[in-house]
């Protein structure tokens, strides 16, 4: 029998609040954390077509006398490195008790450092000097600074990978730590996924894709409308999600709190198109059925899904076509939400959060508000979505993301018993 | 879809030019009633890259609601007569005035019945 994998720990950074605390209260109360790009320095908003985002405007770098790493690193990484302090205290883990060589980290990271590598660009091209190119900039901008830096600000000698697919990543980074626990190759994993990307060429490109949601520039809180007939594109968002996984076996052992089983996962591709979605969502459907099987449940044991959901036109479309085809007219009476609606797409991070949603979920037998569902799209109706908190024990939860390079990932968790 | 646009004026030449050099096709092969989908094989993406190619040739932004409008070339050079009519621009002038530059409609805030066109990607 396959190693159990639960959740002990949980760690936020996000636009509706920093620390899961502050994050599930606003949740619950359907705050929305989009507001206006105030500005990109000297650039012309007017410029953008969208000039909105999910902004985290209370994040605070720790005292360097408590944190060496945070200054050190571009603000995705430092979302994660506060994410991942959250989560180790709220797993009550002792790391001085911890063999190093047995806890691993899995980042899922979209963008990465673009804060600094566009610092570091803009200033090249001007001045001309390359000899003036910061000697930190390459260890910022590698992908993998943040799983790097969460090794060391945690001493996790283990397994160390960076998962970079797009707006999906994190849901691989969960995932291959549980494979990592089930392989024995540890018995902890620090599982994270961040990013802070709202950054003039980032978002320059988002806007030049026509990705985002440009309708409701001057009415931000509206923008972020997943299922709705009046959505009409993401919204970008920033933030970090780290679950600190462990086999259950240990987490008996030292007697942990958990959140839930994570039970299953599956990752394929549509081999399809770069950034459009497999219109009669076959592939995702077939993601559903393969995390299901994982985890060794049945579609009629499913009362949760955490929609990835994005806004896009077309991408909820294909996400409900593709659980209908599983589900059939039993997804009517599955509780659906989009936790995107209160907070943007924070690409990298989203995975993890909706894993953090789901995992809060499952304890707490309660369900966030999806905002703006105020006029639902018969395209892809469901009817188990709600504007208002929904009471519902859930027994089995989905998470669902699919990203750029046509990519599909799902995660199953499970109640604990 | 049978256009009335003049092939020869200065503006349609300039369309064709664009999209010749994006399709990397020879303009005398493109016709005003080619679909930009069906005909010339483009998705989503790429229409979004070739309409990136117009507002740089034109110098100009074409909002996300008047996209689900370009579907043939025809189409696209009756939207930019439009557009640089209403921007008081003579017609074989491709560079509006900076004043115009950036100009976009109204924004709706609430409720809309109608689907947008664009927006198809999975993110």
């Amino acid at each position: 029998m396959a190693v159990r994998v639960v959740i002990t720990g949980l760690g936020i950074v996000s636009p509706i609040g920093v620390g899961v605390q502050t994050f599930w209260k606003s949740a619950l109360h359907g705050k929305s954390g989009i507001t206006a790009i105030s500005s990109f320095g000297d650039f012309p908003m007017e410029s953008y077509r969208s000039r909105i985002a999910g902004q985290v405007s209370d994040f605070r770098l720790p005292d360097p006398s408590e944190d060496k790493f945070s200054s050190r690193v571009d603000r995705y990484a430092q979302f994660a490195l506060a994410a991942t302090r959250e989560a180790i205290q709220d797993s009550g883990l002792d790391l001085e008790k911890e063999p190093a060589e047995r806890m691993g980290v899995m980042a899922g990271v979209g963008m990465g450092g673009m804060m600094m590598g566009e610092r570091e660009l803009t200033t090249l091209y001007q001045s001309r000097k390359p000899h003036r190119v910061h000697p930190n900039f390459i260890p910022t901008i590698t992908l993998n600074s943040a799983s790097g830096i969460l090794a060391l600000a945690f001493g996790a000698k283990g397994p160390n990978l960076t998962i970079s697919t797009a707006c999906s990543s994190s849901i691989h980074s969960i995932g291959q730590a549980l494979q990592a626990i089930r392989l024995n190759q540890a018995d902890v994993v620090i599982a994270s996924g961040a990013d802070a990307s709202i950054t003039p060429l980032v978002f320059g490109g988002f806007c030049s894709l026509r990705a985002l949601s440009t309708r409701y520039n001057d009415h931000a809180d509206q923008a972020s409308r997943p299922f709705d007939r009046g959505r009409d594109g993401f919204v970008m968002g920033e933030g970090a999600g780290t679950l600190i996984l462990e086999s259950l076996r240990h987490a008996t052992r030292r007697k942990a709190k958990i959140y839930a089983e994570l039970a299953g996962y599956a990752a394929t591709n549509e081999a399809y198109h770069m950034v459009i979605p497999r219109e009669d969502g076959s592939d995702i459907a077939r993601t559903v059925s393969l995390a299901l099987k994982d985890a060794g449940v049945s579609p009629s044991q499913v009362d949760y899904v955490n929609a990835h959901a994005t806004s896009t036109v077309v991408g909820d479309d294909v996400e409900v076509k593709g659980l209908r085809a599983v589900f059939g007219k039993r997804l009517n009476t599955i509780r659906v939400n989009a936790t995107k609606s209160l907070i943007g797409h924070t690409l990298g991070a989203a995975g993890a959060i909706g894993t953090i949603v789901s995992a809060l979920s499952i304890q707490t037998g309660t369900i966030h508000p999806t905002v703006n569902y105020d006029d639902p799209d018969p395209h892809c109706a469901l009817p188990g979505l709600s504007t208002k908190v929904q009471k519902k024990s859930v027994r089995v939860g989905l998470v669902n993301a699919f990203g750029f390079g046509s990519n599909n990932a799902v995660l199953v968790l499970k109640k604990f018993t | 879809m049978k256009s009335s646009v003049n092939k020869s004026s200065q503006l349609s030449q300039q369309v064709y030019h664009t999209l010749g050099k994006y399709l990397q096709r020879d303009p005398k092969n493109l016709h005003p009633e080619d679909s930009l989908r069906d005909d010339l094989g483009l998705d989503s993406l790429q229409t979004i890259e070739l309409v990136y190619e117009v507002e740089s040739a034109f110098d100009l932004q074409i909002p996300d609601e008047d996209f689900g409008r370009l579907t043939t070339i025809g189409a696209v050079i009756l939207y930019l007569d439009e557009r640089t009519h209403a921007q008081g621009n003579a017609l074989s002038d491709p560079h509006p005035t900076p004043s115009a530059k950036n100009s976009r409609p109204a924004p709706v805030v609430k409720k809309t019945k109608t689907r947008p066109t664009s927006k198809k990607s999975r993110t």
